[in-house]
């Protein structure tokens, strides 16, 4: 039988903010263990959570993107499990009434957007066999959970779908959106069905997913399982199942998959949220440019193919280099080529992000503001932006260093050229009588006079003419 | 000498330290030896901090020398239900599970307590988790009522209006989820007050059901009640729930008379079952309140009857979410040797809470779980909205109402223990006030023919301490009951 | 019954013995039929009550705190290795 494949993805995204989501301290992720904590986050007896603006905002900045109904009542509420992460019991997030309903990312409907608070860290490798060791820096960093709809039909739709949204949450300014270092998180629900049913099928969910890959893989080997478990007539049983990306195969968990009930209600702590009509307004005049606008003003204001925009803003960090070295040199077109090709080629060949380029955006501009003055040739500028990529260095001091200015002194080339002529009567004689040909080789040999500095323009001018 | 010391007001030792008749240390000293000589047959204290006391009281005496920053409390020793958190005084809600458990910060109201210059002399016994109305659940043995020592001195802050009535402090705190302040009072002829939800910043005490619980004063008279107030009120930020309005100074409602007062009596608090003693001192409070020029107004609360049922919903199921982080791995008790993390969260919990405490947490877990919610715990939220508009009700035609705090004299220590619903039953006229975070105090009325104090509940509109205070105060000063004391 | 308590003892992560088991029961029981009388009440269209008063929390601004409680913090866990928490090893997931 042939099957159809539904997926929903859940993320949560770590929110950008200074301090947590109900309490003062930082969210750096960097400190020793248990030092970025306080009576708040601990669970301290007594101790109560106060709301971080900053993190409303974030999420309310997502929703707008996302299209998202903002809503002007939601509440916070409390999810009761037991786990020595979370410090209270319960985890404090919204349930009923969510910040954010509805919204759609490229044809993927989105069911809804809430705030709640991160989980500490347990750690399993500290060499005692029987015992786990928990850091409490990380509990109560804002998250936002994106609840997406069943819309995606392969892994493949899943990937595109996650790299969409961390990219908008990333130009947003809400959230590093890095997978591996957990920031970014997803969890997958997937189920498949025969081609034509309209119920679903029984769902899987799938966790520690950490990184693109990871997740299109996971969902592609979850696809072939469940499609053999149904040709076995076997029952896919719904369950949580972890990602292992060195077997390359989901695994049950062992522990003995107990109903949960989380027992939600409203927190008595805290009141409602109210966001008001105002506060979203401010808040949607003060988005950024996303990635399709951005690509928009890109064709428009630069002339560069759709195509290129595309790519150019596929990472905020991508676009905001291009406009960088626009700034210092305004040849959008060129600018782009070069990115296009030998920048992201370089880059991917070593799998390297923008962010960590060594070419800085400026000096990529003087390149090739230098090859358009003809201080390098084309030809020169490939190994002095080789030589860039892997020192860093400005092409002016490279080019100084190398001697490789380009020689444009017409006195120095004709004498290379006379020089040229006269030690090789042979060829000169033929190419008189039509062995138009070695033109070529002529050329050659005045390059090599030069150093291969000469400018080829030139060259090929003084040759013409005292060649005949 | 040093009794007269223990028996004086707040307010009087507050008098004598800035008149420089006494120092705070000769005031702490007098107590120190009470409590050491009376508290064994009351146990009112779970812990003593004495040395911490007299360092204190040696610094309030430097204040008051220097004339820096002196208030109405410094140099006066005072004590704390043990729901209070204290930094680096052990602090146990009077559960074994919390024994040992030193917390590393302050409370707000500990905090302003502690800048005024009070000097702490302990902390009080109370209820497990302020859960009972007897004392009786407390890890740390019961407390004796100190009128007779075979009844109970009323809970959940029993060992607060006992070392109060004791003249072991001279005043104190606890805390009011369902009447803990009011029911104690009542019990042993002190003041208590409960304030409006969100008066007094809850950052610090420990909670037992969040949005029921309030902090205030259980004293000796209506004028320390005030003086305590003017230091606690007012909002927080640490607390979500605090209210951002204006503190009046409370010692300007101390006003002897009730004229132009309106006092509603509600008929649905003075029905069968009611003890007659209790029924005619309140209803003798009422003709005084008349003569001292208030207009009496018969009101109705309809649904009064629902308020017990509704929150032994609502707080069992917020005290089964706040009692989550006892877990035995961030603090307090943790079981020997288990093999498995969920042995070491059962075996932790089931050793640590007390059976009452134990019994709310269920109860708690089922009414909010998948299937029940809606028919427990969102009925009980709906019903809590009619007791609330009750009030908002009779409000429109009177400016505060006149109930008992408790359908009975106090009862005898054990008598209840076994019958939890029984129990609940003697928080009956408190209960209906916290559903609707309106403010109550507790105040003398009387004392049954065996000699068991009898209290009278004012309840007032939302943020208005200010009346329940003058009306409170007017009373007292027109009767003799406040300046009774059991004989020890 | 007893069923049902048992399992809610478990979510709440507390076990007991089968005669106390029995004893919670009896007593869960009578509390849970004694609230029952609130279904007495209409309670149609009526809106719930989760604070008793209405007031709007403001949200706190997006300032951190150094951080000075840490070592008092964690010197309350009654087993701890150096800064961390100790707990019986716990299965990733589970």
């Amino acid at each position: 039988m042939k099957y159809e494949t539904v997926i929903g993805l859940e993320v949560h995204a770590q929110l950008k903010t200074k301090s947590k989501m109900f309490c003062a301290c930082p969210t750096s992720s960097n400190l020793s263990p248990n030092t970025a904590i306080c009576p708040v986050c601990t669970g301290q007896p007594g101790t109560l959570p106060v709301v971080n603006k900053a993190a409303v905002e974030m999420a309310i900045k997502t929703g707008l993107a996302l299209k998202s109904s903002i809503q002007e009542k939601s509440v916070f509420a409390r999810k009761n499990y037991f786990y020595p992460d979370l410090p209270k019991g319960y985890q404090i997030s919204q349930h009923e009434l969510p910040l954010c309903l509805g919204g759609h990312l490229d044809g993927i409907s989105l069911i809804r957007i809430h705030l709640e608070e991160d989980a500490g860290k347990l750690l399993h490798d500290f060499g005692h066999p029987d015992m786990s060791h928990v850091d409490f820096n990380r509990c109560g960093v804002p998250l936002i959970e994106i609840v997406s709809g069943p819309d995606m039909r392969s892994p493949e739709d899943g990937g595109e779908y996650l790299r969409k949204l961390r990219n908008i949450l990333v130009y947003l300014d809400v959230c590093e959106g890095n997978l591996q270092e957990g920031n970014f998180r997803c969890d997958a629900n997937i189920s498949i069905r025969p081609e034509g049913a309209e119920k679903l099928g029984t769902r899987t969910e799938l966790k520690n997913l950490n990184s693109f890959k990871a997740v299109e893989k996971a969902l592609a080997y979850e696809i072939e399982r469940q499609t053999k478990v149904l040709n076995e007539g076997g029952k896919v049983v719904q369950e949580t199942l972890l990602w292992n990306d060195n077997t390359g195969k989901t695994e049950s968990m062992r522990t003995k998959e107990e109903a949960h009930d989380y027992r939600y209600f409203p927190d008595p702590d805290l009141l409602p949220l109210i966001v008001e009509k105002e506060w979203i307004e401010k808040i949607k005049k003060g988005l950024p440019e996303l990635a399709d606008q951005k690509a928009a003003r890109f064709v428009k204001e630069y002339g560069i193919p759709e195509y290129d925009a595309a790519i150019l803003t596929s990472e905020k960090a991508l676009a905001d280099y291009y406009e960088a070295a626009i700034s210092a040199y305004k040849e959008p077109k060129k600018i782009s080529n070069w990115i296009m090709t030998e920048l992201l080629r370089e880059l991917k060949n070593d799998s390297r992000e923008i962010s960590s380029c060594p070419i800085a955006a400026l000096n990529l501009a003087a390149l090739i503001k230098i090859i358009d003055e003809g201080v390098i040739s084309g030809k020169m500028a490939k190994e002095v932006f080789e030589d860039m990529y892997k020192s860093g260095k400005s092409p002016a001091d490279i080019v100084a260093a190398k001697g490789m200015k380009q020689v444009t002194d017409e006195g120095a080339i004709e004498e290379a050229v006379d020089k040229v002529i006269a030690d090789n009567p042979k060829q000169t004689g033929e190419y008189k009588t039509g062995k138009v040909a070695l033109f070529g080789f002529f050329v050659g040999q005045v390059m090599k006079e030069t150093k291969g500095r000469g400018n080829p323009k030139i060259i090929n001018d003084l040759l013409r003419k005292k060649l005949g | 000498m040093s009794y007269d010391i223990c028996q004086k007001s707040a307010a009087s030792l507050s008098q004598m330290l800035q008149r420089k008749e006494i120092s705070s240390v000769e005031i702490t000293r007098a107590f120190i030896e009470r409590i050491g000589k009376i508290d064994p047959s009351i146990g009112s204290y779970i812990l003593s901090t004495f040395d911490l006391a007299l360092d204190q009281a040696k610094a309030a005496d430097e204040r008051i020398k220097k004339n820096k920053n002196v208030t109405p409390l410094t140099g006066v020793p005072i004590a704390l239900k043990d729901i209070f958190v204290t930094k680096g005084v052990e602090t146990t809600c009077g559960s074994k599970i919390l024994k040992g458990y030193v917390p590393p910060y302050n409370g707000t109201a500990v905090q302003r307590l502690l800048d005024a210059g009070a000097v702490l002399l302990g902390k009080l016994n109370m209820d497990e988790f302020a859960m009972g109305s007897s004392n009786e659940h407390s890890a740390f043995g019961p407390v004796k009522n100190p009128w007779n020592r075979d009844y109970v001195p009323g809970g959940s802050s029993g060992g607060s209006a006992a070392a109060v009535a004791a003249d072991l402090c001279a005043a104190s705190f606890g805390t009011d989820t369902g009447g803990s302040i009011r029911q104690p009072s009542s019990c042993c002829s002190t003041v208590g007050l409960k304030p409006t939800y969100g008066r007094v910043s809850r950052y610090g005490i420990i909670a037992f059901a969040s949005s029921l619980d309030q902090l205030g004063p259980i004293a000796k008279d209506v004028t320390d009640c005030a003086i305590l107030m003017n230091v606690v009120a007012g909002h927080d930020l640490n607390d979500a729930t605090s209210i951002d309005a204006p503190v009046p100074d409370y010692t300007k409602s101390l006003i002897t008379d009730a004229k132009g007062l309106k006092i509603g009596i509600p008929k649905e608090y003075f029905i069968e079952g009611i003890d007659s003693e209790v029924s005619s001192s309140v209803r003798a409070a009422a003709k005084k309140f008349k003569e001292l020029g208030a207009r009496l107004v018969d009101i109705s609360l309809p649904h009064t009857k629902y308020a017990v049922p509704a929150y032994y919903i609502i707080a069992p199921a917020e005290a089964s979410a706040n009692l989550a982080r006892y877990d035995g791995i961030r603090f307090g008790h943790r079981a020997k040797g288990p093999k498995e993390l969920i042995d070491l969260y059962q075996k932790s919990r089931t050793e640590g809470f007390g059976p009452e405490v134990t019994l709310r947490i269920i109860v708690g877990t089922y009414v909010l779980s998948s299937g029940y919610y809606d028919a427990y715990y969102l009925r009980a939220q709906k019903v809590r909205t009619l007791i609330k508009k009750d009030f908002l009700k009779a409000f429109e035609g009177c400016d505060a109402i006149l109930t008992p705090v408790m359908p009975t004299p106090p009862f005898k220590l054990g008598e209840k223990l076994e019958d939890p619903l029984t129990m609940y039953l003697s928080d009956i006229f408190t209960i209906p006030v916290n559903l609707a975070g309106l403010p109550g105090i507790s105040v003398p009325c009387g004392f049954s023919k065996s000699g068991l104090p009898i209290g009278l509940q004012l309840i007032g509109k939302p943020l208005d301490e200010a009346t329940l205070i003058r009306t409170g105060y007017a009373f007292e000063q027109a009767t003799e009951w406040h300046k009774k004391k059991p004989t020890l | 019954m007893k069923e049902i308590i048992k399992k809610m003892a478990h979510l709440a992560r507390l076990s007991f013995p089968d005669k106390e088991l029995s004893r919670y029961t009896e007593k869960v029981t009578a509390v849970l039929e004694y609230v029952k009388q609130l279904e007495e009440l209409d309670v149609k269209g009526i809106e719930p009550t989760s604070h008793a008063v209405e007031v709007l929390g403001k949200p706190r601004e997006d300032e951190t705190v150094e951080c000075k409680f840490a070592q008092g913090i964690v010197s309350n866990a009654p087993e701890r290795d150096g800064m961390y928490y100790e707990v019986p090893r716990v299965i990733e997931g589970s």
